[in-house]
C-alpha cells in the first residue's frame, strides 16, 4: 500500500514538473526516485511520574521505574518514537540527549542513560515481537521489520534535595536510511 | 496546591488529563495499552512527527534544484527547519553499518553542504499538512568532475509547549521531542563513474545458516548504489536459494549476511555472487553504468 502511495505521489509530482516545464526553460528539476518515505509518525513525550527530591530513579526502556514514584507507580511512560518506512530497510538512529532537565529558575535534575535505558521492537502493540536493547549513547542500526519500528527510552534521574516543580529538557532522535 | 506552567492550550490539558485517567484508572499502567487506546479512540498524542520524500536526492548538472516534500503525520502543529550536514554509511570489520556524520567533510570528500540552500528553511505545518521545499545548489565555478555529497537534515518539534502540573515537594519532568530525518544529497557534474572492487568475499554453511561476507571498496568518483545478488547452487548447478540485498558504498563497506537455509545434504555447493548497479530506490536515469561483478565461491556442508 505504501509503495502504491509512493508511486502515486511520484506520478503526480513528475506530472506537475512536466507541466511546469512547459514554459520552455532548459533547466529541469531532478526527477524523484521511487522509494518509501522514512517517517516518524509518532513521537510521544514520556511521563516519568511524580518524583521525590533526594532520590535517584532508574527508568528502563519498558517504563519500569525503580524505586516507585511518589504515587507508588512502578511503571511509567518512557519516551517513544515510532518509525515507518520501507519494509526490511535498515535505519541508523542517533539520540541527542540532555545532560539535565532545567526549571524556569535554572535548577537542574541530572539525566543519564545506560545500556538498559533504550530499546526497539518491530511493532509496539504486537505480542511476541522481539525487543532489542540498544545503547542510546552511541549510534544504532535498526530494521523496519514489516515497515515499522518503535524506539523507547527511559533513563536515570538523580533528583536533588530541594527539587520542586516542573523541569524540562529537549530530546532529539535522528533517523536515516542507510540505503541497505 | 497546584502549580501550572507553560502556555499550552486547554485541548492539550484535556489530553494530559485523559492520559492520566487512562493510565491510572482504566488500564492500569501498561504503556502499550494506553497508546493503543489513543489509537483506537482517535486521539492524537504525538508531539513531533515528520515524513520526508524522496529518500535520496540526485541532481545532475546543469540542473541546480530538487524538490523535497515534508509532511506532518500528526494532528499537532509542528515547527520544521532544514539544515545541511555531511555523512554517509560506513561499515566496520564487525559488519555493523553506521552513519559517518559531521558538519564538515572528511579528508578527500567532495562536499556540497557549503553551497546548498533551501527555501523555505523554516516553517510551520498544521495537522496532517505538507510543504514542498526546494533544495538548490550554487556550486562554485570551475567545479571538478565528480559527485558532491551532503545530507539534508529535516527537524521538527511541537509548536506549543506542553502543560506541566505539579504538587508541592514533587518534581515533574517535561520533555520536548525533536524528530529528525536526514536525506542523502548527490550533485553530479562532469564525467562521473562508479563501480565496486571486491577485496574479499567469503561464504560458509553450517547449522542451517549461510554466512556471506563481502568486503568491497568503491571505485570511480561517485557513490555506488546497487545490489548484491547471491545464488546457492547445488553441485549440478540447480538454484537452491536466491536473494538480493541492497548495497551502498560511498567509500569502503563490509557486508555480513546471515541467511537461514532449507535442509540440504552434506556435500559440495557453490555461491554465485553478482553485484550490479540496480538499487531498488534509485531511478534508472540515475544509475551509473558499470560492469556487474561476478564471483563463484565453493562451499561445503560438513
Amino acid at each position: 500500500m505504501k509503495t502504491l502511495l509512493s508511486l502515486i505521489v511520484v506520478t503526480v509530482l513528475v506530472s506537475s514538473m512536466a507541466l511546469s516545464q512547459s514554459g520552455g526553460s532548459a533547466a529541469v528539476d531532478a526527477v524523484f526516485t521511487v522509494g518509501t518515505a522514512l517517517a516518524i509518525p509518532v513521537a510521544v513525550p514520556g511521563d516519568f511520574g511524580d518524583l521525590a527530591p533526594g532520590t535517584t530513579y532508574t527508568i528502563l526502556s519498558d517504563g519500569t521505574i525503580s524505586p516507585a514514584d511518589v504515587n507508588g507507580q512502578t511503571v511509567v511512560l518512557p519516551v517513544e518514537w515510532d518509525l515507518a518506512g520501507q519494509s526490511g530497510a535498515n535505519v541508523a538512529i542517533t539520540f541527542a540527549l540532555p545532560p539535565y532537565f532545567t526549571s524556569l529558575t535554572g535548577a537542574r535534575v541530572p539525566y543519564t542513560v545506560n545500556t538498559q535505558s533504550a530499546g526497539w521492537s518491530a511493532f509496539a502493540y504486537g505480542a511476541g515481537s522481539a525487543y532489542n536493547p540498544i545503547d542510546a549513547r552511541v549510534e544504532n542500526s535498526i530494521t523496519l521489520i514489516g515497515g515499522t519500528a518503535t524506539v523507547q527510552l527511559g533513563g536515570i534521574l538523580a533528583v536533588p534535595l530541594g527539587a520542586d516543580g516542573s523541569y524540562s529538557a529537549q530530546f532529539v532522535l535522528t533517523a536515516a536510511y542507510t540505503g541497505l | 496546591m497546584e502549580k501550572c506552567e507553560g502556555n499550552s492550550t486547554l485541548k492539550k490539558a484535556s489530553t494530559n488529563q485523559f492520559l492520566n485517567f487512562v493510565r491510572h484508572t482504566m488500564f492500569g499502567q501498561r504503556r502499550h495499552v494506553v497508546i493503543a487506546a489513543f489509537v483506537l479512540f482517535g486521539i492524537a498524542y504525538s508531539d513531533a512527527g515528520i515524513s520526508v520524500y524522496p529518500t535520496e536526492i540526485f541532481v545532475v548538472s546543469p540542473n541546480r534544484s530538487a524538490p523535497l516534500t515534508i509532511s506532518n503525520p500528526t494532528d499537532s502543529i509542528i515547527e520544521v527547519w532544514v539544515s545541511f550536514g555531511h555523512g554517509y554509511p560506513v561499515a566496520f570489520d564487525s559488519g555493523k553499518v553506521s552513519m559517518s556524520r559531521s558538519d564538515t567533510a572528511g579528508i578527500g570528500d567532495l562536499t556540497a553542504s557549503k553551497w546548498l540552500r533551501v527555501y523555505p528553511q523554516r516553517f510551520t505545518l498544521g495537522a496532517q499538512g505538507a510543504q514542498v521545499i526546494r533544495v538548490f545548489g550554487t556550486p562554485p565555478p570551475g567545479l571538478a568532475s565528480g559527485e558532491y555529497w551532503a545530507r539534508v537534515v529535516v527537524s521538527s518539534k511541537p509548536k506549543n509547549a506542553r502543560l506541566a502540573v505539579t504538587r508541592n515537594n514533587q518534581t515533574k519532568l517535561m520533555m520536548e521531542l525533536v524528530s529528525q530525518t536526514t536525506v542523502p544529497y548527490h550533485f553530479r557534474t562532469g564525467v562521473v563513474s562508479s563501480s565496486v572492487v571486491v577485496k574479499q568475499a567469503r561464504a560458509s554453511m553450517d547449522d542451517g545458516y549461510l554466512r556471506l561476507r563481502v568486503d568491497l571498496r568503491r571505485a570511480g568518483n561517485a557513490a555506488f548504489w546497487g545490489r548484491i545478488n547471491y545464488k546457492l547452487l547445488s553441485s549440478s548447478g540447480k538454484v537452491i536459494r536466491m536473494k538480493d540485498y541492497r548495497v551502498v558504498a560511498y567509500k569502503e563497506m563490509s557486508y555480513s549476511v546471515l541467511d537461514t537455509l532449507p535442509s540440504v545434504y552434506e556435500g559440495p555447493y557453490s555461491v554465485e555472487l553478482i553485484i550490479d548497479n540496480v538499487h531498488p530506490s534509485v531511478a534508472a536515469q540515475y544509475r551509473i553504468s558499470s560492469e556487474p561483478f561476478r564471483q563463484r565461491i565453493p562451499v561445503t556442508v560438513p
